[in-house]
């Protein structure tokens, strides 16, 4: 029996050396992320004096993929010794914990893909993201003034643009809105007249897959902060101001009327956001709200004959926000603060963000943010209208409650949203709810 | 002197033992315990799993008591128990019944009710959410064919049939599994009892209810035990088919803990959520195996 103390400081002593073990500084194994991300190290071999500068991003398709490639390669021929390496992750993965997780580990990405607003504000706070002084005179210039929106603090950018994505859109059937006699609607109104047209034609006016909550949360949000103002709306997802007021009881309103009058897909909260891309593509729905990607998907998805266009949200009589708003996000790769090698990642992305590589983004259905960049010569028609004309035309770029805000409200509110939709609850109620699972957050 | 080298030997034996286990320890020590123990001291902690951790004492428990998503998440898998007990261990006990009366092709009826427990469950659950398609979906077109029409609806978008949908997958799968087990104990009941009960003139159902199922009886309780504490580790169904959609009424702790950790980022209430979990999980259990020592023969 008096073994037994000896045999349990052994077994502790056995613990401890694999606990120990498991953290040791030098092992490949403490970072996580070889393990935990695929990566694409399509460079050649690498030697003893090798500088390698980490990219941490989402999946692409091969096709943007190639046009990283394109950049790497001629940023290695620049500066011999200096490697890229792409640290890739699955898109729902990377936005949410995984990222967080990449830049916690100890190899964290010197360079990594972000969206503008709340999340670069925390990334900051975080003590993840580097001011970027480097980026003035002409590489500035190259972008508009509003690329830099969300990312500049302190006078300073902090991120070096690559897209704007527009998180709403309502694309419609062209063929069907000829068949059925229906104009552009250019006011709310006018819009409900639409789908009264489809629905007795026994089509589908919006279809909405919104199983992963956010693809009716963006367009709901869309909707509230032309009702509510752009103000009140984003201090209410700051955590600043309740919901339940009678301007958000009355934009709630909005959202229950299309749920009551069947104006959108009953099976609404079963389906994905593709599976109801597929309702859209085949002729049964009508419209489809959702961002400039569906042109990418359309693409890949739709038959040839099919022809799609889109129209922004239209004015809402009455709303105190901006009525020719657009939702949309910037999007662009910042500076890991903990980077031994800004001077390098500057370099990188200078040529990153090169006009013959926008180029190249914007042949690939990216809008990025730069003059001269998304024209007729370079890019799809859609992609130009979609620059010239809904960007263009705006004086306000909404940010998604999921991207500019506080994640939690933003998913609470999407909950609100999707609840509201389905036309059976009673606004104030959903709202008071809403109040009461923030209420922690205060 | 003989004591003594007895003592030793005895020493010696009880020291092997204790190696013996020693690999097992550390391994449960490492990724069981340990875990578990930090789960318990992340739950006191306001934790987003990157930033420094802040201390809020009971907060995060208090919190439980007033999310009323959590509290219908446990209502909802209190349903979901009620609901797999019936599809899974009844239907379970009735497809043994019928497999275990001899007859012919009842080995390819075993084998077909069994392969569904094979199935991994995110294939089981994209299959079904076809099978329950609005428009193109087995069953609306099976209702439409019988001239149901008016009974074909979006079975997982209806916040009245969206539970019960997922509930009869999970039921089609493990009803299997299931029979399995209790086939195996029926197997086991000696054959003179059928022989005296058929010259009795007993007939099959009540050979069943007065021969097979008390004879069975314990592994009936395991069942439900298996079903009970499974049911609060289901979450692959759920999040493939519904998500916890229409309006949280397919939450079950499970799906809304995972909402709550990666996409609120919100560590330190997930952590308490998981302690409460396991307690509820294991009480039941406790409770579940009281029970069943009065079963025991």
């Amino acid at each position: 029996m008096k073994r037994i103390p000896l045999l349990i400081s052994c077994l502790l002593i056995v613990l401890i050396m694999i606990l120990t073990s498991c953290v040791q500084k030098d092992s490949p194994s403490t970072d996580p992320m070889p393990d935990e991300s695929p990566k694409e190290t399509a460079s050649p071999p690498q030697t003893q004096s090798d500088v390698i500068i980490r990219l941490g991003m989402q999946f692409q398709e091969d096709s943007v993929m190639a046009v990283y490639q394109a950049a790497k390669e001629k940023f290695e021929a620049d500066n011999p010794g200096a490697v890229i390496e792409f640290v890739l992750q699955e898109r729902d993965l990377y936005d949410t914990i995984g990222l967080p997780t990449l830049l916690d580990g100890k190899n964290s990405p010197d360079i990594y893909f972000e969206w503008a607003g709340q999340r670069l504000i925390d990334r900051r706070a975080e003590g993840y993201l580097a001011p970027i002084p480097e980026m003035q005179g002409e590489w500035k210039e190259m972008f508009f003034e509003s690329a830099f929106s969300g990312s500049t603090f302190d006078g300073v950018p902090h991120m070096v643009p690559q897209s704007t994505d527009i998180s709403v859109m309502i694309w419609y059937n062209v063929k069907m809105f000829e068949e059925l006699n229906i104009s552009v609607p250019a006011t709310w109104d006018e819009m409900l007249a639409a789908c009264e047209k489809i629905k007795a034609a026994d089509k589908i006016p919006f279809a909405v897959g919104n199983k992963g909550f956010w693809p009716a949360g963006n367009w709901g949000g869309h909707i509230i902060s032309r009702i509510v103002g752009e103000e009140a709306y984003s201090k209410a997802l700051m955590g600043e101001s309740d919901f339940n007021t009678p301007e958000f009881a009355k934009a709630m309103d909005y959202l229950k009327e299309l749920g009551i009058k069947g104006y959108i897909n009953d099976d609404m909260s079963a389906l994905t956001d593709e599976e109801a891309g597929v309702l859209f593509y085949t002729g049964e729905a009508a419209m489809y709200p959702l961002g400039n990607w569906v042109v990418a998907d359309m693409n890949a998805n739709a038959e040839e004959d099919f022809l799609a266009d889109y129209f922004n949200l239209p004015a809402i009589t009455g709303g105190k926000g901006d009525q020719t708003s657009v939702m949309g996000v910037n999007t662009g790769h910042v500076i890991n603060a903990k980077t031994q090698h800004h001077d390098l990642c500057v370099a990188f992305l200078k040529v990153f963000s090169s006009t013959e590589n926008l180029i190249s983004m914007a042949q690939q259905g990216y809008l990025p943010p730069a003059k001269g960049v998304v024209t007729t010569e370079n890019a799809d028609a859609l992609m130009v209208k979609m620059m010239d004309e809904t960007l263009a035309g705006t004086g306000t770029v909404v940010a998604p409650p999921d991207t500019g805000y506080n994640l939690e409200i933003a998913n609470n509110l999407y909950e609100a949203i999707a609840k509201a939709l389905t036309g059976q609850y009673d606004s104030t109620e959903v709202l008071a709810s809403l109040d009461e699972a923030n209420a922690h957050l205060r | 002197m003989q004591g003594m080298i007895r003592t030793r030997k005895n020493q010696k034996n009880e020291l092997s033992g204790y190696l013996f286990v020693a690999p097992a320890f550390i391994i449960f020590l490492i990724f069981v315990l340990l875990p578990v123990l930090i789960t318990f001291a992340y739950s006191f902690f306001r934790y987003d799993g990157f930033n420094p951790m802040q201390y809020i004492g009971f907060s995060n428990y208090s919190r439980l008591y007033l999310d009323k998503i959590h509290l219908q998440a446990y209502m909802n898998t209190f349903i979901y128990i009620a609901l797999t007990l019936v599809l899974e261990v009844g239907v379970g006990l009735t497809l043994a019944a019928l497999v275990s009366a001899r007859f012919k092709g009842s080995i390819f009826f075993r084998t077909a009710f069994f392969t569904p427990v094979l199935l991994p469950g995110v294939v089981v659950g994209m299959l079904w959410t076809f099978v329950y398609n609005q428009r193109f979906g087995l069953l609306n077109a099976l209702l439409k064919a019988i001239k149901l029409e008016s009974l074909a609806i979006s079975w997982l978008s209806n916040e009245k049939t969206a539970l019960i949908a997922v509930s009869v997958v999970s039921g089609w799968i493990f009803a299997g599994y299931y029979m399995t087990i209790f086939y195996a104990a029926i197997q086991r009941i000696p054959k003179d009892l059928y022989d005296a009960a058929d010259i009795d003139g007993a007939s099959p159902i009540r050979q069943f209810l007065y021969i097979k199922l008390p004879l069975i009886m314990d592994m009936v309780v395991v069942a439900v035990l298996l079903c009970v504490t499974g049911a609060f580790q289901g979450f692959d169904l759920f999040y493939v088919m519904t998500n916890g959609q229409p309006n949280h009424k397919t939450e079950i702790v499970t799906t809304w803990l995972v909402r709550i950790v990666f996409n609120n980022r919100d560590v330190g209430y997930g952590s308490a959520m998981s302690v409460v979990l396991t307690l509820i999980v294991l009480i039941m259990a406790v409770g579940i195996n009281k029970a069943r020592r009065h079963t025991e023969y």
